[in-house]
């Protein structure tokens, strides 16, 4: 076994497999890029090493990583999932530099990376995939041409893609001309290959993947399956072990199919084969692709079989038979997997932000959260929107159903709006209780945030009061008899509502004040952003903002065009004057709807350059 | 060292304590009537519009303004009641104490539903007489304007007289020249004299798109010069904020306007005060509840005021002085929330001793810096050649040289009847009393309806008696009628408080909070040093 194992990577994932090398007495090794030099697993690593962003984050520089682990002695490189934990190219820079990949060797890992060439072997391996075309080189036409045997609807993807990114669907011929440039540049920008592979789109499918395990010595089993249906923007939400639906024959075939692959191309390590399922035709199932690394949803996995699946990586890596690491697999119970997104899922979907100021992980039983996030954090775009996962184990499914629900509700998570009142919603559905759903539900599923309730809202007012005062000025809400009882504004959601102020609150909530704006959080109501003022955008009020000259001079840059989105404090025109560059920025989000500016013009004080109108 | 407790004798059981409580219920129920429909502000029709148009009511705004559970002392809630056809609740205005940002400030509040937020002759007193309490008390002065100016078909009662319309902007100077902050926000239209509300200000906030200047509207300037121009371009708060400088702020939204006027009163100096308060207080010892059934609604009706003082003062304890001299007139010290105040209370006609006590006591709770409270339930000085010839009018003279002449801060709550100079010696809206309140039950006018009518008739049948004509009973009661009708109306507290002859009617319950967070203010005024000692009466 190893003594020191390099993490290449950050975030929840990094601590999870911290947490396994302090269980086996391994020495870790972290590395972090400047904007995390203040995260938790930087905390919690005790050997840290600096990463530099160059031309992309320190996280994706193989060069660094490898560097770092040779330096700090480490035997091994442990990468995650994320950032290189399907890059067949640090597999291989390991093994150059005399280090060990904990995964596949490289030339499986590219065998299953590019989906081409993983179709062509599931194929030959017996494995039904779904009807489609793709080989490298091809042309828009040629591609069009081919297609002309498939039958619509069609699945455009990249083919170096994956997490859901770039996918298209053509209902027909016109439709798939006019996709495929923009399918092309998108892939090209992403994932730097514009090959495109097309598949007939199963409108009614469930994503069902199984979890495989192979040793340095052609020994391989499956760990059973994961039900991952549950998605929006093809990213899995909800995730369970076993898959409610799936009956034991077709358990097994497919449980056979994922191994005759994994035999096929000499996989080692662990893995995932994603399967489609035709929910209109249970017994039909197709290779989707493999995941050559650990799953995020890897904990519903572990839950019912009682196994640390990063130590299974780590001993497999370091020579062990599948025999002594896994000597046999016992399924016990159910397991239920929500991942808690910094979202409006309410709204679309739409990723949020901000700073947390409260997280409390539940303590409920069974249950276990996975996050890297700590108060104070703020929440960009710059990675990805997971901020937590929660999984729970029950003797059953419904067992595993509340324990979740429970962990939800246990969960406090302030500052930044996440969809874990969503999650709570979903798991009351009845599909959802009678697992009837397919991958499509999530993002057809239009269900409204409730209104606040009168006992949130009590409990808001209450918050709000933080006078304590004792003499006459009292905050009591004293008005004289006869008149009405003095109210306190609350805007959720945009929407004013009128709170009497009578008796205050005896609900006891976890708060957040930031400024006008309350978050608050019960168990039994959820987590509310109450604000004490309507704030810019969420009023009907006209919103438009002329921006015009501050000084007398000459135009020397136009950032903007009309059309361009702009977010406040984007520069959008920078004016010479008095030998000094002033650069105009938005004061308000919106659209550019009119540029009356040129470049090298001559502009006086006060006059329009251009206008930012918010839409509505 | 602990003031003596009074002790009561109010038996709640007792058959005509719960008469009275009936009786006073009843006036209860009239007063919440009023006051609800003053509330309410202007026609549902109008009232409906401004919350379609994202706007606030006006009672929204004010709550939004003050502090979250801050109390508000609103003043002159029946203004304008029963007058102009009952088309001017609240006289369209809305003014009162509240906390912002930690400190009492003066609220004046146009209330755009009732005519538009015009200026009726109730209105500008009104405005002019909440203007005067923020002098007074050194309040900051907060004014959510949102009014078309003077109401125009009574132009001569509202413009150009020393206290109409202009004497809004005269204060508006004078006060910030004794440095007390004028702050506006301007949440609807300020036309003609409208305008010069913000502009008068220290310091203002405008609401982008809904908030409009102008000296002129666009139809005036229409009609004036033919000029085409839209309200956004003549007095928008765009304009007005980046070209003209005639506001100071510009708020996306009307709450945020309100937020910004909180952010501004934060920047204030707090005001100190020289009053002290103690910091551990009892309540009154009896239920205020009581209250009801111990006031006798028909004034003429005698009960002792040591009951009411008792439902009004902390732990019910009241020191009294000279209480073996002048009975009718009930003086001591107790404190109410904390404050220590000179308590001063009708318990009978007044007669010399009675003014002498009262001159007395004034002039010690002056040089102790004690406010003083007047609980004025009387029916004037005691007549009859007795009194005449010891001297009442000099002796009631001192009492109302003291009453005129104390530095103190004075707080004057009519329980009861308020009639002739019983009015001037108990502290009468004449004696600058900082605030004055009527109960529901009380009356006031020069004398009582009865009396009058006796006198008015006498005069009359002593002049038919020179040219030997008689008055059949029934001809002097015809007579009578109409002026008993006519004091009946005139001297009712509703017709007081719609003339704001008074700053409000309150509930008997509401008095020691009303008391407490109107001498808590009262203490900011520093007070010129006193030239004489205490006179011995």
């Amino acid at each position: 076994m190893f003594s020191k194992v390099l993490i290449a990577n950050r975030g929840e994932v990094a601590l999870r497999i911290n947490a396994t090398l302090e269980k086996l007495g391994i020495n870790a090794v972290g590395v972090y890029t400047q904007q995390d030099e203040n995260s938790l697993h930087v905390q919690r690593i005790s050997e840290c090493y600096p990463l530099r962003d160059l031309q992309q984050t320190g996280y994706l520089d193989i060069q660094q990583i490898i560097a770092v682990a040779l330096v700090s002695g480490a035997q091994a490189i442990h990468p995650g999932y994320g950032f290189l934990a399907e890059n067949a190219k640090l597999a291989k820079a390991c093994k150059d530099a005399g280090l060990i990949f904990i995964g596949p060797p490289a030339d499986a890992m590219a065998a299953m990376g590019e989906k081409i060439s993983a179709r062509e072997f599931a194929r030959k391996a017996g494995v039904p995939v779904v009807p489609g075309i793709g080989e490298p080189m091809m042309t828009d036409g040629e591609l069009l041409e081919a297609c002309r045997d498939l039958s619509f609807p069609l699945l455009v993807k990249p083919a170096a893609g994956g997490g859901g990114k770039g996918l298209h669907v053509a209902q027909d011929m016109h439709a798939l001309r006019e996709l495929l440039p923009i399918a092309r540049r998108e892939a090209k920008a992403s994932f730097g290959d514009a090959t495109l592979l097309v598949e007939k789109y199963l409108p009614h499918a469930r994503h069902i993947e199984f979890q495989v395990v192979a040793d340095n010595f052609g020994n391989s089993l499956h760990l059973g399956e994961r039900e991952c249906s549950l998605q929006r923007r093809h990213q899995k939400v909800v995730e369970e072990a076993p898959a409610p639906r799936l009956s034991k024959v077709d358990r097994q075939v497919m449980g056979d199919a994922a191994l005759a692959l994994t035999s096929a191309i000499g996989y080692q390590n662990l893995g995932t084969m994603e399967f489609i399922v035709d929910a209109d035709s249970p017994t039909s199932f197709y290779f989707m692709e493999m995941n050559t690394r650990l799953q995020v949803e890897h904990r519903v996995t572990e839950m019912i079989t009682g196994l640390d699946l990063v130590e299974c990586q780590l001993r497999l890596a370091a020579g062990e038979s599948l025999n002594q690491v896994i000597p046999q697999v016992n399924f016990t119970g159910h397991a239920m997997e929500a991942r808690i997104y910094a979202e409006d899922a309410f709204n679309h979907f739409l990723p949020t932000g901000g700073r947390i100021g409260k997280f409390t992980a539940a303590n409920s039983p069974h249950t276990v959260t996975d996050s890297a996030i700590k108060d104070g954090v703020t929440v960009s775009s710059a990675f990805d929107p997971m901020l937590a996962k929660i999984a729970c184990w029950g003797k059953d499914r419904p067992g595993a159903l509340t324990h979740l629900r429970s962990a939800l509700s246990n969960t406090v998570l302030l500052g930044v709006t996440t969809n874990i009142d969503f999650l709570i919603t979903l798991l009351d559905r009845t599909e959802i209780k009678e697992s009837d759903y397919d991958t499509k539900y999530l993002e057809e599923l239009d269900i409204e945030r409730a209104i606040p309730t009168l006992a949130v809202l009590d409990a808001y007012a209450a918050l709000t009061i933080t006078s304590t005062e004792k003499d006459s000025w009292r905050p009591d809400g004293w008005r004289l008899k006869g008149m009405p009882e003095a109210q306190i504004t609350a805007y959720v959601d945009g929407v004013r509502y009128n709170v009497p102020l009578n008796q205050g609150s005896d609900l006891k909530v976890d708060s957040l004040r930031d400024d006008f704006r309350y978050w608050l959080h019960h168990k039994s109501f959820g987590t509310w952003l109450i604000k004490e003022t309507n704030e810019w955008g969420t009023s009907k009020d006209r919103v438009n903002e002329e921006i015009v000259s501050p000084m007398p001079g000459v135009v020397i840059a136009v950032n903007v065009s009309i059309g361009d989105e702009v977010t406040v404090g984007d520069p959008l025109v920078v004016i010479e004057a008095m030998k000094m560059e002033h650069i105009v920025r938005a004061t308000s989000p919106g659209r550019i709807v009119n540029c009356d500016v040129t470049l090298g013009s001559n502009v006086q004080v006060g006059q329009l350059l251009l206008k930012v109108v918010a839409d509505v | 060292m602990s003031l003596p407790r009074i002790s009561t004798s109010v038996n709640v059981h007792d058959h005509s304590f719960l008469e009275r409580d009936l009786v006073f219920r009843g006036l209860i129920d009239e007063f919440n009537d009023r006051m609800a429909h003053a509330a309410l502000g202007g026609p549902e029709v109008v009232r409906v519009r401004p919350e379609g148009r994202g706007n606030l009511l006006p009672r929204d705004r004010v709550d939004q303004l003050l502090d979250p559970g801050s109390p508000f002392l609103e003043l002159s809630s029946l203004a304008a009641n029963g007058m102009y056809e009952d088309e001017a609740p609240g006289a369209g205005l809305i003014t009162g104490i509240g906390n912002i940002s930690g400190r009492p400030t003066m609220i004046i509040a146009n209330d755009a539903t009732v005519k538009g937020g015009t200026y009726y002759p109730m209105t500008v007193k009104k405005h002019l007489r909440a203007q005067d309490i923020a002098f007074e008390n050194r309040l900051p002065c907060i004014y959510l304007v949102d009014s078309g100016g003077a109401f125009l078909p009574l132009q001569h009662e509202v413009f150009p007289d020393r206290d109409h319309f202009g004497r809004i902007f005269f204060n508006q100077a004078r006060l910030s020249a004794s440095g007390i902050p004028q702050i506006s926000a301007v949440l609807g239209a300020c036309t003609a004299g409208g305008a010069y509300v913000p502009a008068m200000s220290d310091e203002n906030v405008i609401v982008d798109g809904q908030g409009h200047i102008f000296l002129g509207g666009p139809p005036l300037v229409k009609a004036a010069t033919g000029e085409e121009v839209s309200a956004e371009d003549l007095g928008g708060g765009a304009m007005h904020s980046r070209i003209s400088g005639v506001t100071d702020h510009l708020a996306k939204t009307e709450s945020l306007a309100l937020m910004t006027v909180r952010a501004i009163v934060s920047t204030l100096p707090h005001n100190s005060s020289w009053l002290t308060r103690i910091e551990e207080v009892e309540p009154p010892q009896y239920n205020d509840e009581e209250l009801l059934g111990i006031v006798p609604t028909d004034s003429r009706t005698t009960y002792d005021v040591r009951e009411v003082i008792a439902r009004i003062v902390d732990a019910s304890r009241f020191l009294e002085f000279k209480s073996e001299f002048g009975k009718t007139l009930v003086t001591g010290f107790a404190h109410i929330d904390g404050y220590s105040v000179g308590i001063i209370a009708n318990n009978g006609v007044l007669f010399s001793e009675s003014a002498l006590k009262g001159a007395h006591f004034i002039e010690i709770c002056d040089q102790r810096k004690i406010p003083l409270v007047f609980l004025q339930n009387i029916s004037g000085f005691m007549v009859g050649r007795a009194y005449e010839t010891g001297g009442i009018a000099k002796h009631g003279a001192k009492m109302v040289n003291a009453v005129a002449c104390a530095r103190v801060p004075k707080f004057t709550v009519i329980i009861g009847g308020s009639f002739g100079a019983g009015n001037y010696s108990m502290c009468g809206r004449a004696y600058d009393p900082r605030f004055l309140w009527m109960w529901p039950n009380a009356r006031i006018s020069v004398m009582g309806g009865e009396q009058a009518a006796s006198v008015l008739a006498t005069v009359k049948i002593d002049q038919l008696a020179a040219t030997n004509q008689e008055w059949t009973s029934e001809e002097i009661e015809g007579f009578k009628d109409p002026i008993r009708a006519k004091y009946e109306t005139e001297g009712s507290a509703y017709f007081s408080t719609a003339r704001l002859w008074d700053d409000g009617i309150i509930d008997p319950r509401d008095t020691r909070r009303v008391l407490s967070l109107a001498i808590s203010i009262s203490g900011a005024t520093p007070l010129p040093a006193s030239s004489f000692g205490i006179f011995r009466m």
